[in-house]
């Protein structure tokens, strides 16, 4: 609607901690949260968004993201590329954003997807998803801290159902 | 704003509903209280369901494998069918974006397994076959000429294939995983099956030939070039020591009365179609070779030899399209009856003629050439028959529907819109179920359009587009296509194929060409799973893909080998290294100007085709552009600058003698020969080089008017018909006396072709500039010389106006004298000038 003159426009946001960020309208507009609840306010601009699910350190980095990705279209659906290998890729910004020890890249999968940022979420599973590819269980226990709650019997009973799957 | 807080908050309420139902929650809180001592928190189980999801769609089967064996969350996250659902429609369908909306290459999906996971599991494996698998492909040359026809043996464990080829008229059997041939050919004489010797084991005469197998049997009916049809039937295939083969012929009074063109096997097996260039069609039972109906035309159809046939048994239609795009539909065939009856004949059948429309913006000259493709496929209405049809050269093709209740109302529908040049391949992919059936149309550009089959067309005058195409070779035309429900492989004019995944159009695979500098190109493809079997011209090259072994195994080894040679390997390496890069260059290169070349040549074909102009038209429009302004330009130059005009108009003579395209290199070779005069070179304009006719019809020109007078013995050049340039006009080289001064062969061949030209240009240049003293030298040296010639041109009264007239008179002397004299006349006259010039140069 009135796009241009909300370029200038700020934004407050308040997190579960208390903690209040102005960030510019367009950044803060990434998320579909946000930019849904900034809609309905209107122009009362003095408001502050409150964000109860998210903690100051984890919208820092968050809003690290927007900042950088402000300019970014709204991706169209038609132009999704068609090679399968593409869809698993990440830009090379992105994976050095992401490169964050594992507690945070929890919040941030957490964060995107309350605040509906499709695109980070996105860059966080995907992330995920690459750190426990080619790896055995075992070593995907002991990086995720997941414990093993299978006896004996189950874990080969698992294994022998699964035996179609592989390639022979 | 009452909405906007209602919206958030449920968002958030939901967001909260998820994190406390989540099941896999309850288990990590669950696994976190059994285990106290761990200090941090397993988190990616207590992740909402919907994050979790979106990771595991990002992965792949071993990870999925590996995911399911930690712990029981897990687990039962992983044996869900949604889990790879959702992974299915992100890696296979590009779908990102939700369940809900139908993701656009849905259409293209043929599942295999019932479940998602079986499904995903299905295909990850076979595409990463298809890509990664490192088995080389295994090539033989079953004939020794090109392959017509091959059939993979059905219910076969082990492939078996058998070729056929026209040329020879055999059938060979070849294992095409080892690459070995049988022994012995399937022949349409009756030698039997021999050794496989060529000379020996052949019949002439075949025109066409068709092969049905069954378990491990196979009936080859054979076409004549005398009309007569035979089948053989041959057990036990494969079994080199005990295969039997027993040709039968058909009775005479069957026999087509000229070269059977087509055969058509029914889906069973049990019966056959022929057409003949006597324009009928003739329906067999194979067991017998008995000939059950002859298909007649009726009272009025129009006569003409048949091109293709195929048949919807189903629905009792048979098709067989004429050259003139008329294709004859007979309905109401049905073998069941008449196979009981024993009286086929007595079943009624109607005919019904089809006239197809032409094609929309015929070039010039376009006339409806030889039917190329013809196929029957199903229908969504139970009591329609779908018949596909394309003509050579057409870069569109036709579907026609035939009503089997209400047999005349036949509706025709164009496709169109998609390939760029003549269509060279379809291959029908057809569903019977609620999938979309497809036809892929390979064109002469290297492009595959797919079209909706059953795509219904509300607008009369309107055609059907394709509603996806991609560009799979840049090497050439397409000629072959096949697709299995993971893989569409492609085969190109220059013989090399390309595999792609059905689903993302990724490429997956190149196969190159088997036969250097092939003419034809890849001939057939036939894909299964994971095997591959291509035919190029008379070579057949299979592969096979093998489950891709992990790399692991592989990078241990590796550091133990390189021990004990590392110089010599470090050298080696380097080297290698260098010669790998400087072919890859060379081949990026080449690619990188094919591609250019090519793409450039997509992009103009598709940027007129959306002017909706085609290529000559296009040529002819800049053609008329140029000539207008070049006529503009002369005609310019004519009013201001009198004295270029003449040399305009001496290169409108030199242009001239292209107009009669016979002495096209006559013109060309003269163009660029120089002027010998050194003194003249000051002064020369080159001609500039302009190929294309300027002028329509006849030439009336001077010089051609001249020329032939001359040469019919001084007759009024206006009664004489103007003749086409003719390079006999022209006084050859041979006959050109050698007594001349002039010793290089060029410049003999310049003067002499051209002698026309040259007198009356100086001659008006002499006169234009006689008040000029350095001229008047020349001016006086030539008249003494040649009275003749200037006086004719000085009598011309307006200089610089008319270079024909101007010609016209200088060469109207020409007729006064001899051929030969003249010539050497002006040879004379040419080097006069060229003294003179030099005089006044002094």
């Amino acid at each position: 609607m009135s796009t241009t003159e909300d370029k200038t426009r700020k934004v407050k946001l308040v997190t579960s901690d208390n903690e209040e960020f102005e960030v510019d309208w367009e950044v803060a507009t990434r998320s579909v949260l946000i930019k849904h609840m900034l809609e309905d306010i209107g122009e009362s601009e003095e408001q502050a968004i409150p964000l109860p699910n998210v903690t100051a350190n984890v919208l820092k980095k968050v809003l690290e993201w927007c900042e950088h990705h402000r300019k970014d279209p709204e991706p169209a659906p038609e132009s999704s590329d068609d090679n399968r290998k593409r869809t698993l890729e990440i830009g090379d910004w992105d994976a050095k954003f992401i490169q964050v020890d594992q507690e945070m890249l929890f919040e941030i999968i957490l964060a995107a997807n309350y605040l509906d940022i499709k695109a980070l979420l996105d860059v966080g599973c995907k992330t995920v998803a690459n750190m426990i590819k080619g790896k055995q269980p075992e070593e995907i226990r002991k990086m995720f801290n997941i414990v093993n709650d299978f006896t004996p019997e189950e874990e080969a009973q698992i294994k022998k159902e699964n035996e179609w799957a592989e390639d022979r | 704003m009452q909405i906007s807080s209602h919206r958030s908050s449920s968002v958030v309420r939901d967001h909260n509903n998820l994190f406390a139902s989540s099941p896999l929650q309850k288990r990590a809180q669950h696994a976190s209280i059994g285990h106290h001592d761990n200090h941090k928190q397993p988190w990616l189980l207590s992740l909402p369901q919907e994050s979790l999801n979106h990771i595991t769609k990002y992965l792949d089967v071993p990870a999925f494998l590996a995911l399911t064996r930690t712990c029981s969350a897990l687990h039962a996250h992983v044996n869900e069918d949604n889990t790879w659902h959702s992974a299915f429609n992100c890696q296979f369908l590009g779908d990102d974006v939700g369940y809900d909306a139908r993701p656009r290459n849905a259409g293209l999906l043929r599942r295999v397994e019932r479940s998602w996971m079986k499904e995903f599991v299905y295909r990850s494996n076979l595409l990463n076959r298809w890509e990664r698998s490192k088995t080389a492909t295994v090539g033989h040359t079953p004939h020794y000429s090109s392959i017509h026809t091959m059939q993979l043996l059905a219910d076969s464990t082990y492939p078996s294939l058998l070729t056929a080829s026209l040329q020879y008229g055999v059938v060979a059997r070849s294992l095409p995983l080892t690459g070995k041939i049988i022994k012995g050919y399937i022949a349409a004489s009756e030698t039997g099956l021999g050794i496989g010797n060529p000379n020996a084991e052949f019949a002439p005469n075949i025109t066409a030939c068709a092969i049905s197998t069954s378990a491990n049997t196979a009936n080859t009916v054979w076409g004549h070039g005398n009309g007569e049809v035979a089948i053989s039937h041959t057990t036990k295939v494969m079994d080199h020591l005990k295969t039997s083969s027993k040709l039968i012929r058909c009775r005479v009074e069957d026999e087509h009365i000229g070269r059977v063109v087509d055969i058509h096997w029914a889906d069973n097996g049990t019966h056959f179609l022929t057409a003949g260039v006597d324009g009928t069609v003739k329906l067999w039972r194979a067991d017998d070779l008995k000939c059950l109906w002859k298909l007649e035309r009726q009272a009025g159809t129009p006569d003409g030899p048949c091109e293709k046939v195929v048949a919807d048994f189903g629905c009792g239609v048979v098709a067989a399209s004429l050259a003139n795009g008329i294709v004859l539909l007979w309905t109401n065939i049905n073998m069941l009856s008449a196979e009981t009856d024993g009286q086929f004949t007595k079943v009624a059948s109607n005919a019904i003629q089809v006239s197809l429309p032409s094609i929309l913006n015929p070039p010039e000259g376009h006339s409806r050439s030889s039917c190329t493709i013809l196929l029957s496929g199903p229908t969504r209405a139970s009591d329609k028959s779908y018949f596909g049809i394309h003509f050579e050269g057409e870069d569109e093709w036709y579907r026609i529907s035939l009503s089997t209740i209400a047999p005349h109302a036949c509706e025709v529908v164009r496709f169109k819109g998609g390939p760029l040049g003549p269509i060279r391949s379809l291959y029908p992919y057809f569903s019977e179920d609620e999938g979309t059936s497809i036809v892929f149309a390979g064109d002469e550009l290297g492009r595959v359009s797919l079209f909706d089959w059953n795509a219904q067309i509300f607008d009369s005058a309107g055609s059907i587009p394709s509603f996806r195409r991609f560009d799979a070779h840049d090497d050439g035309a397409i000629t072959a296509i096949a697709c299995t429900s993971c893989v569409i492989v492609t085969g190109s004019s220059k013989g090399s194929t390309n595999i792609w995944d059905i689903l993302t159009f990724a490429p997956l695979r190149t196969i190159p060409s088997p036969v250097l500098r092939s003419n034809t190109g890849v001939g057939g493809i036939i894909v299964d799973r994971d095997l591959l079997i291509v035919s190029v011209e008379a070579r057949i090259v299979t592969w096979k893909g093998a489950p891709v072994k992990e790399k692991k195994s592989r990078t241990l080894k590796n550091p133990a080998r390189n021990k004990q040679f590392v110089t010599a390997k470090w050298t080696k390496k380097l080297e290698l290294a260098k010669e790998v890069s400087e072919s890859r260059e060379c081949l990026d290169f080449e690619h990188e100007r094919t591609q250019r070349s090519h793409s450039r040549e997509r992009a103009q074909l598709s940027s007129l085709q959306s002017l909706g102009l085609d290529e000559v038209e296009a040529v002819e429009y800049v053609l008329m552009l140029s000539r207008d302004e070049e006529e503009e330009r002369r005609r310019a130059q004519q009013r201001h600058i009198p004295a270029d005009s003449i040399f305009a108009d001496d290169f409108d003579e030199e242009m001239l003698p292209t107009e009669g395209g016979l002495e096209f290199d006559d013109g060309f070779r003269r163009r660029p020969t120089p002027i010998p005069s050194p003194a003249i070179t000051s002064l020369q304009i080159s001609p500039p080089v302009r190929p294309e006719p300027m002028e329509a019809g006849f030439s009336t020109s001077p010089l051609m008017i001249s020329d032939s007078s001359r040469r019919e013995g001084g007759l009024d050049p206006g009664v004489i018909p103007p003749s086409l340039g003719d390079s006999s006009h022209f006084p050859s080289m041979s006959s050109t006396p050698s007594g001349s001064s002039v010793s290089s062969a060029s410049r003999t061949r310049s003067i002499s072709e051209s002698p026309e030209v040259k007198p009356s240009s100086w001659s008006a240049l002499l006169k234009d500039k006689a008040p000029m003293k350095a001229t008047t030298v020349a001016a006086a040296g030539l008249a003494s010389t040649r009275p003749l010639t200037t006086s004719k041109s000085v009598s011309i009264p307006k200089p610089g106006v008319s270079g024909p007239s101007l010609l016209s008179a200088s060469l109207r002397k020409h007729s006064i004298g001899s051929v030969t004299s003249d010539e050497d006349e002006d040879l004379r006259l040419a080097l006069e000038l060229s003294l003179a010039e030099s005089l006044s140069m002094q």
